[in-house]
């Protein structure tokens, strides 16, 4: 009969006051909801980043696949046989100078340490005797 | 009415609880029970593992990086879907357009792309990207591409033997590729994860990742410019002297490393599956032949360093026809009395089988033997030959007399390579090496080959005077004269053997050779060139000699050796 009369008295209060939400409730309500939120948005962010490091890797091996692609033209088109046609087709001929307009320079004329400055000067290798080796 | 509604409630109500008990009970069911053969088939369904192919490594010249022979090259496989290509119109003439891009017979396409019951066909496998970019451009309904990789050598047939090839199951089986392909392919990587709904994979559920370790490139001795003037000479000779093959090789004197090495005829490596068995037989190492006169300096050589002989020495030359022991023995010109130094520009046989004799049968295996006959050098590629010489208690009376003109034994081309390069190495015979280095893809060396000495046979002061009588074949009045090259003294010795037959020796058919070196005075390179059986003409001074002069005068040159020559510039001050 008591408890009866404590129920009415609480729903009496209640409807005189309005529902009163515990603020321990609360906050651990509020605090739940931001730490769902805040997975949620890591997960997001996890699967966003995935998709980019995905992308980045199917790129990675495209990019390798022209990368091939390129140097095998490059080296086609470098090759000596290739290098001969595209002479021939110019109409060039290239051929070795005669043994004895080749000037070497021995250690001594040579610079020490290659200068553009030095070379801009031009003295130094410009000043050389001419000596007929193995004679 | 108020009848009817209790038993509707009842009815849907007590389907409801019956749905919820089901579904309760196989919840139960499923986690509470230990159903590990369904629970692992929903993880195979939804988890993956992958292969990652690793990268066959690639293969350079000398030069390192720039020049690659050996590659791996992204492809397209150009595939149809038939029940989509048969349906329209025009099916011949989309066949024609794809045929004449993709170079197949158009037929075969038309009757690939009318397969209404298919719903896939390859049309080409292995197509450049840039070829299926023109296939991709036509836009044509039901037309897909395939990724894939291949071995690809961009230059085709240079450097064929060398390169070797790839088979179907990727592994190496001939040359270089052969020889390194525990290093060249690299080993496979794995990858495991798990994929959504529509197969796609999650990235945060990726679990065992190891990388492929993509294969090591290796860089070769072989300069592909000195490559190329020596199979342009290849080709060269075989063409005018209508040969059955012709093979040639360059070495690094001092070191023993092989600038060059070319056998014709060759084949495109792209196609190998195509190329004939005797095409792809690398003769430099793999063939065996009867040497000739080539044979001879190792003779001099030996006889020269037991000091059995001097260079002053004179034999009688018997005019062209010297009988021993019940066997006639021929000069190619008759001569009277020839020192050891004539005889060897003159190629004289009875000289060379006197100078034999003075050395004894034990004497002249055993400097055959230091000089690398009748055993392989090691060089670093499958298939190299031992050569054939016999022991000496196999010997008959005669055996040394024509061992020594290069009859009754049998070299490769590297052996007699060799030899000749021991004479202008100050003695020294050097194990030829063709894989200067292995790097792994982190650029790690993982092998590096390094100069190293087979044997001495020679001593310097030997070894210089051979030189000098070697640098006289090609004098004028020698045999090698058409070896000359302008600005550089050359030595060497010319071979012309007739080929062995049953019962005997062809008399019109041989093996045209010249050995040699240059310059004589510090040699740098040496070469060989060896023809077999040219046509009409046959003789080693006139079909191989030049063929040397058309590959050493230009790599010297490109080696940037001074000549004899040379102008070399001095500081004045």
């Amino acid at each position: 009969m008591a408890r009866k009369n404590t129920r009415k008295k609480r729903k009496k209060q209640q409807q005189m006051n309005g529902y009163i939400f515990p603020v321990p409730f609360a906050g651990i309500v509020v605090v739940a909801s931001a730490l769902a939120l805040g997975y949620v948005w890591l997960g997001c962010q996890c699967e966003a980043l995935g998709d980019e490091i995905k992308t980045t890797e199917t790129r990675g091996v495209d990019l390798k696949k022209k990368l091939l692609n390129a140097e095998y033209r490059w080296v086609r088109t470098k090759s000596p046989q290739s290098l001969e046609i595209a002479m021939q087709r110019h109409g060039l001929k290239m051929d070795w100078p005669r043994v004895g307009q080749v000037v070497r320079l021995d250690k001594v004329a040579r610079p020490r340490t290659f200068d553009s400055r030095e070379l801009a000067g031009g003295m130094r290798i410009a000043k050389v005797s001419r000596n007929v080796m193995h004679e | 009415m108020s009848k009817q509604v209790p038993y509707r409630l009842y009815v849907s109500s007590s389907f409801l609880s019956l749905a919820v008990v089901g579904l309760g009970v196989r919840l139960a069911f499923l986690h509470l029970g230990s159903h590990e053969q369904t629970r692992a088939r929903f993880d195979r369904s939804r988890s993956y593992e992958r292969k990652i192919l690793a990268g066959r490594g690639a293969i350079h010249d000398c030069h390192g990086d720039g020049n690659v022979l050996a590659m791996n090259l992204g492809v397209k496989n150009i595939c149809i879907d038939p029940a989509t290509t048969s349906k329209g119109e025009g099916v011949i003439k989309t066949a024609c357009e794809l045929a004449e891009l993709l170079n197949v017979p158009a037929d075969e396409v038309a009757v690939r792309m009318k397969q209404p019951n298919r719903r896939f066909a390859y049309v080409k496998r292995f197509v450049p990207t840039d070829v299926a970019d023109e296939v991709d451009a036509l836009d044509i309904k039901g037309v897909f591409f395939e990724d894939a990789t291949i071995r690809h050598y961009p230059q085709k047939a240079f450097l064929c033997h060398v390169l070797g090839f790839v088979n179907h199951m990727g592994t190496g089986s001939a040359g270089v590729e052969q020889q390194l392909d525990r290093y060249l392919r690299g080993s496979p990587g794995i990858m495991e994860g798990c994929v959504n709904a529509k197969r796609q994979e999650l990235y945060i559920r990726r679990g065992r990742n190891v990388p492929a370790l993509e294969g090591a490139n290796v860089t070769l001795t072989i300069d592909q410019n000195i490559q190329y003037m020596v199979e342009k000479a290849l080709d060269e000779v075989m063409e005018e002297h209508r040969a059955e093959g012709a093979w040639a090789v360059v070495q690094r004197v001092s070191t023993g490393e092989i600038l060059a090495l070319a056998s014709r005829p060759g084949f495109d490596l792209n196609e190998f599956r195509h190329a004939p068995d005797f095409a792809k037989l690398n003769r430099a190492l793999g063939f065996v032949y009867e040497p000739g006169s080539t044979m001879k300096p190792a003779v001099f050589a030996a006889a020269l360093e037991e000091k059995t002989v001097t260079p002053d020495t004179m034999f009688n030359c018997e005019n062209g026809a010297w009988l021993y022991k019940r066997r006639i023995l021929r000069d190619y010109h008759p001569y009277s009395r020839l020192s050891v130094a004539d005889g060897l520009k003159k190629s004289s046989n009875i000289l060379t089988a006197k100078v034999a004799l003075t050395l004894g049968d034990e004497g002249l295996d055993r400097y055959l033997r230091a000089f690398g006959f009748g055993k392989k050098l090691g060089i670093d590629l499958p298939g190299e030959e031992n050569g054939i010489l016999h022991p000496v208690k196999r010997w008959s009376g005669i055996s040394s007399t024509r061992i020594a003109i290069g009859q009754g034994v049998a070299v490769t081309a590297l052996q007699m390579l060799g030899a000749m390069c021991a004479i202008a190495n100050d003695g020294f015979l050097m194990k030829p090496y063709i894989v200067r280095e292995v790097r792994s893809g982190t650029g790690e060396v993982m092998h590096r080959s390094e100069p190293e000495v087979v044997s001495r046979p020679i001593s310097v002061k030997t070894a210089q005077t051979m030189r000098h009588l070697l640098g006289r074949v090609t004098e004028s009045d020698g045999t090698g004269r058409r070896a000359q090259v302008p600005g550089y003294t050359v030595a060497g010795k010319t071979g012309t053997a007739q080929k062995p037959v049953a019962g005997g020796y062809s008399n019109s058919e041989h093996m045209a050779s010249f050995v040699g070196f240059l310059p004589v005075k510090h040699p740098e390179i040496g070469v060989i060139v060896v023809v077999d059986n040219p046509q009409p003409i046959h003789t080693g001074g006139r079909v191989a000699a030049p063929a040397f002069r058309k590959i050493a005068g230009p790599a010297i040159r490109y080696l940037n050796v001074p000549g004899t020559e040379s102008m070399l510039a001095r500081r004045s001050f």
